[in-house]
């Protein structure tokens, strides 16, 4: 049952980076874009990220609990150590759900106060993905000072490191990118096909380089698992992958099927976390200097894994037909 | 403020915050159902633009209700790591149904708000139920889990080591029945009569009256059957809390000495130092038999127990008094428009009524954040009640007052943002409609 719980947390987390990451994108395009744009991009990721936005965050939530209830010592080194960011990207996530409803369903659509939602909607989709990347890349990245007896050192310095403005950065981008290729899809008219072809065009690239950075960083600033990298292993293969999978990408954005280069960017971004995953393991949280936190050493009891494994797969049983039928039924006709 | 009074005003205002929108976000569904049903089958124009206006304000009710629960189920281990490091496992069955519960609120709710014209008129009117459902279903468990912090049960504890977890055991603790049975209907109410008592009040003021009028009646049917069986569960609670937390009950009755016969004490100054309660209305036997259902059963006192196991009295009590008089006014005046609107349905156009229910219009949400403070001070000093207390359960990072003084901002913030936009709704469907004529019949 270990098993089973440990996939449902690398799925739940996998679906959130793609559909919720499409979506905070989607707010993070908004900046990116011209003026005469910015109102195609809204009209556009209402009509299809609005049914589902709320479900796409549920899996951040499912993470959170799986984590908490099979996991507790991965889940309370996080909140403990990365208190700070966290507590600031829930005031974002707050912000920017907010956002975003208040702008559809304001009963009075002018414009001051429009702007103002939009306003918040783009910053907070910015911050929030900015600070998602920040604590991922402390979780992976043995950022978190646990030895130390400073407030600095343990609270602050554990996540505002180059390394996590770079996972950061990265995150942000990536955000971008599943968003534009997402849009793309949805465009009716030829023009805007084209033009989210470019942007996204651009954000893969971006994604490319960044992730270039982030490893520099992470080697000059010294964090172990760039040290550990052999040239023939699994994780040189799932980084291989990523590059195929990229390369797929560019060439099936110009197909007339959406699915495909959905699926081409989907993958880029698993293959990414999958090579994370393994320059880790068998860690989940890293610390500096110091063993970090397998699923092994803090998995709970043997009677809750098992009950909250069932409870997951009977889950899904409701979950997965809802969330598809319900992505489905709202897709533009293409 | 240190850092532990720090943790558990932050949480206390950020329960505040969210229970207030997870009650809304449960009954609201259901309201909403009734008024799409009416426009399934009659087809008058005044329910549809019900339905859509009231599915406006669930979805920003809904949506300030989910990311405000977001921050809380981060905020148990921002706050609580060390309680949550040994309870995560123990109570946190209730949750990982939760998830799948809201999970599918939230895919339902997708489905309703942009289902208009998409989807058959039955289905799309089920995937409301749904909602209503779920979000029911998701409050229950979640009071599970607060249930078992009351009553603890589903493993061993001994010299600090939590050892033999059994998840389910801990989630059908002794508490949950009682507590989410009184919760929900308190929704139910609070729900029923805080929407009521807007459009009583829209009513009153002649903006689009049939609308308001219909509105009006469907919330106050629902809220005046819930305040009138909340009694009912009431009793049962009292009868569990004198079983399984007596201390508890005894710092909500003020109950300074273990006495059969014990009264009932209304109203009155709580003086702590003298053990004492002045100038309060005593009815004899009459807590003896709330507690027990026999009068001159002997009820313990708070002298019973040990000083430093004592919950803040004057709160738990004051708290517990101002449920009870929202609880019984929401009750009478359920009861006067059941009997009267069904007996001689004139009521709705009396001033004086129209008066009372739009005085009516908080009640329901003080009696819930009183009964809230009344469940989570009264198991003060405790985080898990009898097993570990709330200080050796506070985060080890320092500084929580400036997350606190912050939070405080940004919650009354969203207040007033809420606020506003809902009254912008209102306002918008009076301009539209004021003029414009509606046939009707109601």
């Amino acid at each position: 049952m270990l098993s089973i719980v440990i996939l449902f947390f690398w799925i739940s987390i996998l679906l959130y980076i793609l559909l919720g990451g499409a979506d905070f994108g989607a707010g993070i395009l908004e900046i990116f874009v011209g003026n005469k744009n910015k109102e195609k991009v809204r009209t556009l990721t209402y009509n299809t990220i609005g049914p589902i936005w709320e479900a796409n965050h549920m899996w951040l939530i499912i993470s959170i609990v799986i984590l908490f209830v099979a996991f507790p010592s991965i889940y309370t080194s996080i909140t403990t150590y990365l208190h700070i960011p966290i507590m600031i990207l829930l005031l974002g996530n707050l912000s920017r759900g907010m956002a975003f409803i208040f702008r559809h369903y304001d009963a009075y659509q002018d414009e001051k106060s429009q702007q103002f939602y939009n306003y918040i909607f783009m910053i907070s989709s910015l911050i929030t993905s900015f600070l998602l990347g920040v604590i991922a890349g402390s979780i992976v990245g043995h950022q978190i000072q646990v030895t130390s007896n400073n407030f600095l050192d343990t609270y602050i310095f554990s996540w505002l490191s180059p390394f996590s403005i770079s996972t950061g950065i990265l995150c942000v981008v990536v955000f971008a990118f599943l968003a534009s290729t997402f849009l793309i899809g949805e465009s009716e008219t030829e023009e805007d096909k084209k033009y989210f072809r470019k942007k996204s065009l651009i954000f893969s690239i971006s994604v490319f380089i960044w992730g270039g950075i982030a490893l520099i960083i992470a080697k000059l600033w010294g964090t172990p698992f760039i040290e550990n990298i052999k040239f023939i292993s699994w994780n040189t293969l799932s980084f291989l992958c990523s590059g195929i999978s990229l390369l797929f990408y560019w060439k099936l954005i110009f197909s007339s099927k959406k699915w495909r280069a959905r699926f081409a960017a989907s993958s880029v971004i698993m293959w990414m976390l999958v090579t994370t995953a393994l320059f880790i393991h068998p860690e989940i949280v890293t610390f500096k200097d110091q063993i970090g936190h397998s699923f092994l050493s803090s998995a709970a009891n043997s009677l809750t894994i098992y009950y909250l494994g069932w409870a997951l797969l009977l889950g899904s049983i409701f979950i997965i037909p809802g969330v598809v039928h319900l992505i489905a039924s709202f897709q533009a006709k293409s | 403020m240190d850092n532990l009074l720090a943790a558990r005003s932050l949480m206390a205002i950020s329960m505040a915050f969210h229970i207030i929108f997870s009650c809304i976000g449960m009954v609201m569904p259901f309201i909403m159902a009734i008024a799409h049903y009416k426009w399934n089958t009659t087809g008058k124009e005044k329910y549809y633009i019900l339905t859509k206006t009231w599915s406006r304000g669930v979805s920003i009710l809904f949506v300030t209700g989910a990311v405000s629960g977001t921050m809380l189920s981060f905020e148990l281990g921002l706050l609580w790591p060390r309680f949550m490091q040994h309870a995560g496992p123990i109570f946190g069955m209730p949750f990982s149904l939760e998830g799948t519960a809201f999970f599918i609120e939230a895919i339902a709710l997708g489905f309703y708000m942009y289902g208009w014209e998409k989807f058959n008129k039955w289905f799309h009117w089920f995937m409301g139920i749904l909602v209503g459902i779920s979000g029911v279903s998701s409050g229950i468990l979640v009071v599970a889990a607060n249930g078992w912090m009351n009553s603890p049960t589903g493993f061993e504890y001994n010299n600090g080591i939590f050892s033999n977890i059994d998840p389910l055991k801990a989630m059908m603790n002794d508490a949950w029945f009682s507590q989410a049975l009184h919760m929900i209907i308190a929704a139910f109410s609070a729900t029923g009569f805080g929407v009521a008592g807007i459009h009583a009040y829209h009513y009153y003021k002649g903006n689009y009256p049939e609308f308001h009028k219909s509105a009006f009646k469907i919330a106050l049917t629902i809220g005046a059957i819930a305040a009138l069986i909340q009694p009912i569960s009431g009793d049962i609670s009292a009868k569990d809390l004198a079983k399984r937390q007596p201390l508890k009950l005894a710092a909500i009755e003020a109950h300074f000495q273990t006495q059969s016969n014990a009264p009932l004490i209304l109203g009155g100054i709580v003086d702590t130092e003298n053990e004492t309660v002045n100038y309060a209305i005593k009815i004899p036997g009459a807590l003896s038999f709330l507690a027990h259902g026999n009068f001159h059963t002997e009820v313990k006192g708070l002298n019973e127990f040990p000083k430093d196991k004592h919950p803040p009295v004057v709160i738990t009590h004051y708290a517990f008094q101002i449920m009870v008089i929202c609880g019984i006014i929401m009750m009478v005046i359920g009861l006067i428009f059941l009997i009267s609107h069904w007996k001689f349905k004139y009521i709705l156009s009396k001033k004086w009524f129209l008066y009372l229910v739009i005085f009516c219009t908080p009640l329901g949400f003080i009696a819930v954040e009183a009964g809230w403070t009344v469940t989570e001070v009264g198991r003060q000093p405790w985080i898990i009640y009898g097993i570990m207390k709330t200080k050796d359960g506070v985060t080890q990072m320092p500084g929580i007052q400036y997350s606190f003084y912050f939070f405080i901002l940004v919650y009354i913030f969203l207040t007033i943002i809420v606020t506003w936009i809902m009254r912008r709704q209102i306002r918008f469907i009076n301009e539209q409609y004021s003029s414009s004529e509606i046939n009707s019949s109601c």
